[in-house]
């Protein structure tokens, strides 16, 4: 994992301060998978940032005269049954997607290590707050969305909501799992020989050293994420049409799917490729940062 | 060994901890007495399982608590008993006035922090000073625990040292409260043994400069004699002899340390297999009755299995616990 084992055959940019600060960069950009995902993701991420620049069309302009158009220069992904830009309504609707996405990913991260960590680190919680994670894992994960979103009623905030729900029990069995794995090691046990706290050797031993499982257990549930809203809102339970989603875009275009196959197959092609990218990242992260796996990216 | 000795740096009483399975109570430590005076290093010899390191966890209040629980007994340190204080007074008891190093110094460190960090938290931790305060000491640790060009090692991580290196900067991380006891947790065991040589002279050049006690706990009766001013042998979770070193290892007054010093290899002697004590160390489920070493002893007499054997001095700050001391030397001159 030296500089020196893994300079050869890479560009003069290996020897910035970049690499050197991040060694990790460098092996991560060696991994196809993880490359190819980053620039599907990163792609879509672009769409969804720069939104109104790539489609300066308002979304949600009607032009009757102009429905059904399929995909020609003036209409690039065609347009729907209301004659609306489909490459407005994809692009808005990959802002949506990627916010809910990213929504559910921070409230992961925070109730997910809050809740894994106390099971983990302190014993006495184990039981009580894993048997509740165990109980919401045994609904099936879109289910159990579509029970809590139907219950708070169909917005994008409680789509969000719901799908945090469904998600940090897994983010906290994981944290959780790691948590006891790094709590019997010896340097915990020197940084309590040493009179440090709980809450310093949780924060600053323990938790720091449980960062790679979570960080690809993330990218994970934003895939999941994205995934399971737009079946929120292909079921109308997430953000209300006409705002679009990728979900909202599907449902209204299966109707023609026959005549005009682009309006459900454009937003379904979207929905793949930031699914698939988040898990070709997801999986190079995992390589890169599990050494157990190493073997796996020779 | 009556009441505790607040005259003493550490004077620990009738130490009982006993560990709590479904199958019951299994004693670890039972009855264990011990002074340390300020500046002293005492060396605490035994098997595996024979209680040593679970003594040492419960001076710093680290026993696993379930299933270990301390059933009796004193510990006292600068005149005030350890075992009724809470849990936040042995923060700041711990790393500040007691330190204790481990075994295992390639696991001891949290890889993602540098050393420097590691070494300053302690620093301040107990002492409230600021970080760069906390950094000068660090560095003037690393120096003293022999680390090469100390300001760079700073800014590295435990993964870019030795095993040896890596035991130096946890001393220097023990010491950098400048504590008045140090617990040595079988601290050269996981090192090659040339770097144990290096380790050790370091601990006591340390332990001369600094002034504070040490106790060691090794099963290394070689590391004992370079090391330490006094021994407790202990077997079973009990201290059967205890002497000064010179005591130890020239007149021993219990078989269980004759037979611990015969398995020694001996340099002079063609020896083809190895001394060895017959049999092992008894479960502490089942623990023989009378004395503990009784089974395996050649000596060994009816009153041995019924009788508990006090712990009887033989001589100037000599102790044995053993019955037939007196007689069964002559024994064999006998038959």
């Amino acid at each position: 994992m030296t500089a020196a084992v893994d300079a050869p055959g890479l560009p003069a940019v290996a020897k910035t301060g970049l690499f050197k600060r991040w060694p990790i960069l460098r092996r991560l950009l060696r991994h196809k998978a993880f490359v190819i995902g980053a620039v599907l993701f990163g792609f879509i991420l672009l769409v969804a940032l720069f939104a109104d620049w790539i489609a300066p069309i308002d979304p949600n302009r009607i032009s009757i005269r102009n429905r059904f158009k399929p995909p020609d220069l003036t209409h690039w992904l065609g347009t729907d049954n209301l004659g609306r830009s489909q490459l407005s309504r994809v692009a808005y609707g990959a802002r949506l997607s990627l916010a809910i996405g990213f929504a559910v990913v921070v409230l992961n991260a925070v109730f997910g290590v809050i809740l894994g960590a106390a099971a983990g680190y302190f014993r006495r919680l184990d039981n009580i707050l894993m048997r509740i994670t165990d109980a919401l894992m045994a609904f099936p994960a879109v289910l159990l969305a579509i029970g809590i979103a139907a219950a708070l009623g169909p917005s994008s905030m409680t789509a969000a909501i719901a799908l945090s729900a469904v998600y940090i029990p897994r983010t906290a069995r994981i944290v959780r799992a790691s948590v006891l794995v790094v709590r019997e090691m010896e340097f915990v046990q020197a940084a309590i020989a040493m009179g440090a706290s709980h809450l310093r050797i949780l924060g600053k031993h323990v938790l720091p050293n449980c960062l790679a499982p979570l960080i690809v257990q993330l990218t994970f549930i934003f895939a999941y994420a994205v995934l399971s809203e737009a079946v929120l809102s292909f079921l109308g339970l997430g953000a209300a049409p006409p705002t679009p989603t990728w979900g909202n875009i599907i449902a209204e275009g299966r109707q023609y799917i026959r005549e005009a196959a682009w309006i459900t197959v454009i937003p379904g092609m979207a929905l793949a490729a930031t699914v698939l990218g988040l898990n070709l990242l997801g999986d190079g992260l995992r390589d890169v940062l599990d050494p157990r796996l190493k073997i796996s990216q020779a | 060994m009556g009441t505790p000795n607040s005259a003493q740096l550490l004077s620990v009483r009738d130490l009982r901890v006993e560990f709590e399975y479904e199958s019951g109570a299994a004693p670890a430590v039972d009855g264990v007495s011990f002074d340390l005076a300020p500046g002293e290093v005492l060396g605490i010899v035994g098997e595996s399982g024979s209680g040593k390191s679970v003594t040492a966890l419960s001076i710093m209040g680290l026993l696993p608590t379930p299933p270990g629980r301390v059933a009796g007994g004193t510990i006292l340190f600068e005149g005030e008993d350890l075992l009724p204080k809470s849990p936040a007074a042995m923060r700041h008891i711990r790393g500040k006035r007691i330190s204790m190093i481990f075994q295992e110094p390639m696991t001891s460190l949290n890889p993602v922090f540098t050393i420097g960090d590691q070494v300053m938290e302690t620093v301040i931790y107990h002492e409230r000073v600021g970080r760069r305060a906390a950094r000068d000491r660090a560095l003037e640790m690393l120096e003293k625990v022999g680390i090469p060009s100390p300001r760079a090692r700073l800014e590295e991580y435990p993964h870019q040292l030795s095993g040896g290196m890596r035991q130096r900067i946890m001393i220097a991380i023990a010491l950098a409260c400048t504590p008045a006891l140090l617990l040595a947790d079988e601290p050269t065991t996981a090192l090659d043994v040339t770097i144990q040589a290096q380790i050790l002279e370091l601990l006591r050049s340390l332990q001369d400069e600094f002034k504070m006690a040490v106790v060691l706990i090794t099963h290394d009766l070689g590391v004992v004699a370079e090391f330490v001013d006094r021994v407790a042998v202990m077997y079973a979770g009990r201290i059967v002899e205890t002497a000064d070193v010179a005591g130890v290892f020239e007149r021993p007054q219990h078989p269980y340390t004759e037979g611990l010093l015969a398995s020694i290899p001996s340099l002079d002697t063609e020896q083809t297999r190895l001394t060895a004590i017959p049999g092992v160390v008894p479960s502490p489920f089942e623990l023989p009755a009378g004395c503990r070493f009784a089974p395996r002893c050649r000596h060994a007499r009816p009153p041995c299995t019924t009788i508990i054997p006090p712990l009887l001095p033989r001589g100037a700050g000599h102790g044995a616990a053993c019955i037939r001391h007196v007689d069964y030397r002559t024994e064999g001159l006998k038959s």
